[in-house]
Formats: structure tokens, C-alpha cells, sequence
């Protein structure tokens, strides 16, 4: 831009096409994979880690199995988001809702010094419901039946969190992560004239991932048909920080100069 | 905690949908089964902008129903008679007969006003 003023009489009228943000929430390390205490499903207790059972690398199911190589570490390589996701809903009792499906990527290694690479859920299996050539982890989060998700809850101060697993044929796809929470919270607090626009939008914005992990000990799980399995429980707890912004589309018109 | 070199993910921006009218939509199906749903998608409406075009569609036609019977009813020969009215004269005969014939009044027959 020049150093010289230009005088009033040179500005023309500009129309600018921007968007107004409404009102932006931003949560703060919030823990995406998690597990309720043991026993207490109400949705009151803590979050604890995802207690997993990674199966040894050698081991097989039987009445005596041999224990194969337990779990040196487990790295987290990748998280996938399922196409559309995260999207954003609001509820009839004007809350919002943040829904995210995705799955890990892990890197295990083994004290043998083999490496695999786990898919979570999708290798994952309840207890007893040992799939051969599939199930790599056996967790809690799934039902006895081997078929359903046993969602964990978690409520606080206005604020809903659940976490369940999507099933898929006879396995499951993906972490279903929802996070619900009143509009009151957003700063500036949506009106309930905003809130009706046909015009609103939002953007979810998931950054800083990342996660814990922790071997505890060598332990055998239950894999069916009166069978046992050597694995590794290994904890594992995965957190990120989590942004939403409502807006709307805006014209506006400004006297003012261009750049040329 | 372990650092992880996993990219942001930023949805960008997009229509906020509204869980009741997506109930809404599932309970009452036949009002808005006629909304072209692919010129709705294409202007990003929500479903209430749709029931209103729907309720706006319905008034359209409840007025050309309205305008064809009015054609209807022009182009009929319907000829009511009138009715006749009951002048006050013969109703204050009948009644000035009436008060006579009881011997209460005798203005009444000679039409002086009763004051």
C-alpha cells in the first residue's frame, strides 16, 4: 500500500463475502479411548485406559498353550478417521454433538523381536471369541456374544461422553467417539435466533493427538470352546484436543480502497 | 504421554444438522415425501425450510381448489327466493289485536305512540 492518505472521496464501496463465527468451543486434552472402572457402567466413575490383551506372537488357543513371545512395546502409528467424520448434530434439547468414528494403527513389538501391525477394532475380539487368522487383541468393550459393543460413558457438569465400537459383518470397524455438551458452552453462547438460521455451519477441528501405553504382564484370556490363549495386557489411552466453531456466511459491504 | 506426528483433522465447514427435524422427517414422512429432495439437497435447506415450501405448496393448491368452485358455483343457475320479510305493520296489527282483545291498551289501535 502507498504512504500517501487517500482522501474520502476516492473510496468505493466494497462487498466482502466472509464468515461470522458465532461461537467456538475448545476442549483440552480429551481423552477419545478409554474404559469405565471396573464394574461401574453408570457413566460416573473415571476414565481408566483400554485395558487390551494382545495376543503373544506364537501363541495358539488350547487347555495348555504355550505361552509364544509376550509384548516389549506398542507404538501407535496411525489414526484413521471414517470418511465424514467428525460431524456435528443438534440435539432437540439444544445440546451439540460431536460424533467421531475412527481406528488405530498399532506397530507391536514382541520380546522375540518380531513386529506386527494390529487394526483396531477390527482385530479386536471379546474374551472367549478367539477368531482364528483375525482376532490379534481381546477387549472388554465388546459382549460375551462376541457381536456387540458394551459402551463406555462417561457425564460431567452438562457435558456427555461415550465411546462404543461399530460392528461390521462379523467384526467391527470403528471407535465411535460422541462427545455432547450444552450450546450455553460455546463463547460467545449461541442464541436460539442463530441457532435457527438455515445458513448455520460448524468446522470440528481434532489436533494434537496423542497417547499412552503401558505393558503390564503376560496373562491368558479365555479364547472358547473351554481353550485358553497367551497375550499381554497392555493399557492404552489416547487423548487430543478438540475445537468446534459455529458460523454463518456473511456479505458485507465497506467504503474503503483496494489494492490494485 | 507420547508425541505423535498425526496431521489435524479440520472437517471445514459444514451445514449443521439438526437431530429433531431428522426425527421429524422420519415420523412424518407423507408431508414432505413430495419435496424434490434433490433440489433441496442442492440449495442445503433443512427440513423445516422444506415442510414450509411443502405447507406453502398446500395453501397453493387449496387456493385453486377454492378459485374453480367459485367458477363453478358463477356458471350455475341458482336463483333463491327471497324471503319475505315480516313488516313491522302487520306484526303491530297482530299485537295491538292482542293487547285489545285482552283490554289492556286502546292507544295502540288508534296509532298514537305509547308514551
Amino acid at each position: 500500500m502507498s504512504g500517501t492518505v487517500n482522501p474520502v472521496y476516492d473510496w468505493q464501496q466494497i462487498e466482502i463475502f466472509t464468515r461470522q463465527i458465532l461461537g467456538k468451543k475448545a476442549f483440552q486434552d480429551v481423552c477419545t479411548l478409554w474404559q469405565e472402572n471396573s464394574g461401574q457402567q453408570s457413566g460416573n466413575g473415571a476414565k481408566q485406559p483400554m485395558r487390551l490383551y494382545i495376543v503373544n506372537d506364537g501363541a495358539c488357543p488350547g487347555v495348555s498353550p504355550a505361552a509364544g513371545s509376550p509384548v516389549k512395546s506398542v507404538k501407535l502409528c496411525k489414526r484413521a478417521a471414517v470418511p465424514d467424520y467428525p460431524k456435528n448434530t443438534i440435539t432437540g434439547t439444544k445440546k451439540t454433538r460431536i460424533i467421531h468414528r475412527y481406528s488405530l494403527i498399532l506397530l507391536t513389538e514382541y520380546e522375540n523381536g518380531e513386529f506386527r501391525v494390529i487394526t483396531l477394532p477390527r482385530q479386536l475380539s471379546a474374551p472367549g471369541s478367539y477368531r482364528k487368522g483375525s482376532t490379534m487383541a481381546f477387549c472388554g468393550m465388546i459382549s460375551t456374544d462376541g457381536q456387540t459393543s458394551v459402551p463406555q460413558r462417561m457425564n460431567d457438569t452438562g457435558c456427555s461422553e461415550k465411546l462404543a465400537i461399530i460392528p461390521e459383518g462379523n467384526s467391527f470397524s470403528a471407535f465411535e467417539y460422541m462427545l455432547t455438551f450444552p450450546l450455553n458452552a460455546f463463547e460467545p453462547a449461541i442464541s436460539p435466533v442463530e441457532l435457527e438460521n438455515p445458513g448455520l455451519k460448524s468446522t470440528i477441528i481434532l489436533s494434537n493427538l496423542r497417547y499412552e501405553t503401558d505393558i503390564i504382564e503376560p496373562v491368558t484370556v479365555p479364547a472358547g470352546e473351554g481353550s485358553l490363549i497367551w497375550t499381554t495386557a497392555v493399557d492404552l489411552m489416547v487423548y487430543e484436543d478438540i475445537t468446534i466453531k459455529l458460523g454463518v456466511d456473511q456479505d458485507i459491504i465497506v467504503q474503503g480502497l483496494s489494492e490494485p | 504421554m507420547k508425541g505423535f506426528s498425526c496431521p489435524d483433522i479440520d472437517t471445514g465447514w459444514k451445514p449443521v444438522i439438526h437431530e429433531d427435524s431428522q426425527n421429524a422427517r422420519a415420523d412424518r414422512p407423507s408431508l414432505i415425501d413430495n419435496v424434490d429432495e434433490d433440489k433441496h439437497a442442492e440449495y442445503d435447506m433443512p427440513a423445516t425450510d422444506a415442510q414450509i415450501r411443502e405447507i406453502l405448496r398446500m395453501l397453493g393448491e387449496i387456493q385453486r381448489e377454492i378459485a374453480s368452485l367459485k367458477q363453478m358455483i358463477k356458471g350455475m343457475d341458482i336463483s333463491c327466493r327471497v324471503p319475505e320479510g315480516r313488516k313491522g305493520k302487520p306484526r303491530k296489527r297482530r299485537l295491538a289485536k292482542k293487547l285489545t282483545a285482552w283490554g289492556e291498551v286502546d292507544h295502540v289501535r288508534n296509532g298514537e305512540p305509547s308514551i
